[in-house]
């Protein structure tokens, strides 16, 4: 909603703390129902959705009327369509590549395909990267009595620490960069990411190679009698990623004006890029054979998920980045107050991210950040400026945010499509708790501490 | 042994709808056309049981519903023995065009027979999209889209057909294409499960606009004995009828006038998008019949 809703106040700073409630409402939702009631959340997570959204909008435009209702077609229209455009653009992409030909999963080969996931997360988005990559990791560890370790460090590096140098990544990156943070700024982060990424795939190689010799694997690995050649299906596709990543770069650095209609504001550029990403993905679906598709199990529900849960977080948290926005004179003026460091930034967005989605903890913790520097500015004023004279803060929320995703199932949505995708194949991946004692915490928690002490 | 193995395969794919079981038992008579094994086929759609948004994958409600399935198929393969026909039950999670497909193609199946429960006006509007459209599409082998009870409107009355025994009186529709031809030699292999054939053509707007139009009936009127003398060369009795008027309704007047009991025809593989905007008479005609459709694909090496 913002002070862009109302020339003659800032909403943010008249918000009541109970408008907070949809938004924990529904990140709780997705944090719990996974765990509780699988079978209930499974069949019933858009009306969940649509309650809390709900619950969000009608207090508001009953309290706040046209300037709330403005308030949030301007975050949906700016902010929540081009996300699940560059989402559904990538996802979509990647989705008409196949990687041909049998891997064997030795240690060595397992830590060079978690490595280039790591890289091409960043090209192509930890959606797109774990989605080609996880099914050739699988067939090639089919013989492998230990397979749970590598599709978690798969999770950590693929799905989430690797997408941390652009936007097109991991979504807290592309929000920011929606709220202007320039595309290549996130470059910044690159020794955090370099450091913490070197030091996984190394504690990777050494526990694979142990299992590798407990199984008896170097004497034994079967070979594949007729193993497909190695290769690449639907290359064009790698193509079609340029030109994704094309639009967004070209979104972020011309200025063509703004169209604006009922108080609404949408940039051109904005548009251009949106439309562009569209045209992409219907040309990809248009010119990947059917078969490619099929033989990746390509599938738009993960998305469709992640568009509808996704819709209700950008409406429930609205009136709590509003709240952020506006500094200490807000209701969660405490949270600014108690965050005073790097450090704090990136252990609180942190250990959110790795319980709520990261994408709208990132969101929040942007805004807490500028809100507690620059109270009541407007973000595309004070990110610039967040930039230039405490860009450590942006660095730790960025950071924090990616890397913490991994901490969890539900940190971001990646790690549950490779989840379902394993279980499927047979891997007996840990539970929820398993996930965070057996991995999480003994191999995370050191990392991102070494982490704090290094760049923080 | 080596005899049994030589017999033709089918595979019944099925969601369970209603009267499924009942049209299973209708291609029982097949038996008697050289088909040994009815492969029973059920595809647990993978979001059903995977990818719950945030979580994982249901593995419990995976094996509750293949559970499920087994219990059916075991049922209904006591019913298949009685007939004289093997059986074997599939239950997989997957996409189901895909899966169907691939199991259509790795066991070399003869026929591929998916259920429709009925049409409805929504499928008339916008026949595009459905599992059983992508099927029809794309698959390499011949399809049966069978419907054992249907409810459907004729001349602004709502009716009720019950398909039973579907292979008795086939109507094919012929145009003489390289998919006719496909069409009438497989109606030639169902031999002994056919009674009475009606080979059916319809003239198009063209042919009736044509100065020449006496010569292309006369033309028409001979292909069709042709098609008729090869089917009764293989046993069976065989009707000639030439009609005019818009193709799919045409046939379906035709299917319904002689008093057959499915429709017959040949189709060719098109893409989504040629699929969109040219549209397919064959595919127009399964979407919009009361009665059972079998269509033959031109797609070479798919079939034995």
């Amino acid at each position: 909603m913002g002070q862009a809703a109302n020339g003659f106040f800032f909403i943010g700073e008249h918000l009541p703390l109970w408008s907070v409630i949809p938004f924990a409402g529904m990140l709780l939702s997705i944090a719990l129902f996974p765990l509780l009631a699988p079978r209930f959340w499974h069949g019933h997570f858009g009306k969940v959705a649509a309650f809390w959204s709900l619950a969000a909008l009608a207090p508001m435009l009953i309290l706040y009327g046209r300037a709330a209702m403005t308030g949030f077609l301007s975050v949906m229209i700016n902010e929540y369509v081009p996300f699940v455009i560059l989402l559904g653009g990538l996802y979509s992409v990647s989705g008409g590549i196949l990687l041909t030909g049998a891997l064997r999963g030795t240690p060595a080969t397992n830590t060079a395909v978690l490595a280039a996931g790591t890289v091409l997360a960043s090209l192509m988005g930890t959606t797109g990267a774990a989605m080609l990559l996880v099914r050739p990791l699988l067939r090639a560890n089919l013989h492998r009595s230990s397979k749970a370790f590598i599709i978690v460090f798969f999770i950590f590096l693929v799905a989430n620490i690797g997408g941390a140098l652009t936007p097109l990544g991991d979504p807290p990156l592309f929000l920011g960069f929606l709220m202007g943070v320039p595309f290549l700024w996130s470059l910044h982060i690159a020794p955090h990411m370099i450091f913490s990424a070197g030091l996984l795939l190394a504690v990777f190689y050494f526990l694979d190679r142990h299992h590798y010799r407990k199984e008896g694997m170097q004497k034994n690995a079967p070979a594949e009698k007729n193993p497909p050649p190695f290769g690449i299906r639907g290359g064009w596709n790698l193509a079609f990623l340029a030109g994704i990543t094309g639009a967004v770069l070209f979104s972020g650095y011309a200025r063509l004006g703004e169209i604006s209609f009922s108080g609404l504001s949408i940039s051109v550029q904005g548009v251009i890029r949106d439309a562009a990403i569209v045209i992409i993905m219907i040309l990809s679906m248009a010119l990947t054979p059917e078969a490619i598709r099929e033989e990746n199990n390509f599938t738009w529900f993960p998305l469709k998920e992640v568009a509808i849960l996704f819709a209700a977080i950008f409406i429930t948290m609205t009136p709590c980045l509003d709240m952020l926005e506006a500094g200490a004179s807000g209701r969660l003026g405490f949270i600014m107050n108690s965050l005073r460091e790097p450090y704090h930034y990136f252990w609180a967005t942190g250990i959110l991210s790795s319980f709520l989605d990261n994408a709208p903890t990132y969101a929040a913790f942007l805004k807490a950040a500028l809100g507690g520097f620059y109270p009541g500015m407007s973000g595309a004023h004070a990110v610039p400026m967040l930039i230039r004279e405490h860009p450590a803060w942006l660095e730790a929320v960025s950071a924090g945010a990616v890397f913490f995703g991994a901490f969890t199932y539900i940190g971001n949505a990646p790690n549950f499509m490779v989840r379902s995708i394993s279980e499927e194949a047979g891997v007996r991946m840990p539970g929820f708790a398993g996930y965070v004692i057996k991995y999480s915490l003994p191999v995370l928690v050191p990392v991102f501490a070494l982490v704090t002490l290094i760049f923080f | 042994m080596k005899a049994a193995e030589k017999k033709k395969k089918i595979i019944f794919a099925t969601k369970f709808h209603e009267m499924a079981f009942n049209s299973l038992k209708t291609l029982f008579p097949l038996g008697a056309a050289g088909f040994g094994e009815i492969i029973l086929c059920h595809v647990i759609r993978r979001e059903d049981v995977g990818f719950v948004p945030f979580g994982g994958y249901l593995r419990e409600e995976e094996q509750k519903l293949r559970n499920e399935a087994l219990i059916r198929f075991e049922d209904w393969q006591g019913a298949i023995s009685e007939a004289g026909l093997q059986s074997r039950a599939v239950v997989e999670v997957g996409e189901p065009v895909h899966s169907i497909l691939e199991l259509a193609r790795k066991e070399r199946a003869g026929l591929l027979v998916i259920g429709k429960k009925k049409v409805s006006l929504m499928e008339r509007a916008f026949p595009l999209g459905s599992d059983t459209l992508e099927i029809l599409r794309r698959s390499p082998v011949p399809v049966l889209v069978s419907r054992y009870y249907v409810e459907y409107e004729w001349e602004g009355e709502r009716a009720v057909r019950t398909n039973e025994a579907i292979f008795e009186k086939p109507l094919l529709a012929a145009d003489w294409s390289a998919a006719s031809e496909e069409a009438l030699s497989f109606l030639i292999s169902l031999g002994a499960a056919v009674k009475r054939a009606a080979v059916v053509h319809i003239l198009g707007e063209k042919e009736m606009k044509g100065e020449d139009f006496a010569l292309v009936k006369e033309d028409r009127k001979i292909k069709l004995q042709g098609y008729c003398e090869r089917l009764k060369a293989s046993g069976m009795e065989a009707g000639a009828h030439l009609l005019s008027g818009e193709p799919a309704e045409g046939i379906l007047e035709a299917a319904r006038e002689t008093g057959a009991s499915m429709i017959i025809a040949g189709t060719t593989e098109k893409d989504r998008f040629r699929e969109f905007f040219l549209g397919s008479v064959s595919h127009k005609i399964t979407g919009i019949s009361e009665f059972p459709v079998l269509l033959v694909p031109v797609y070479k090496g798919a079939r034995e």
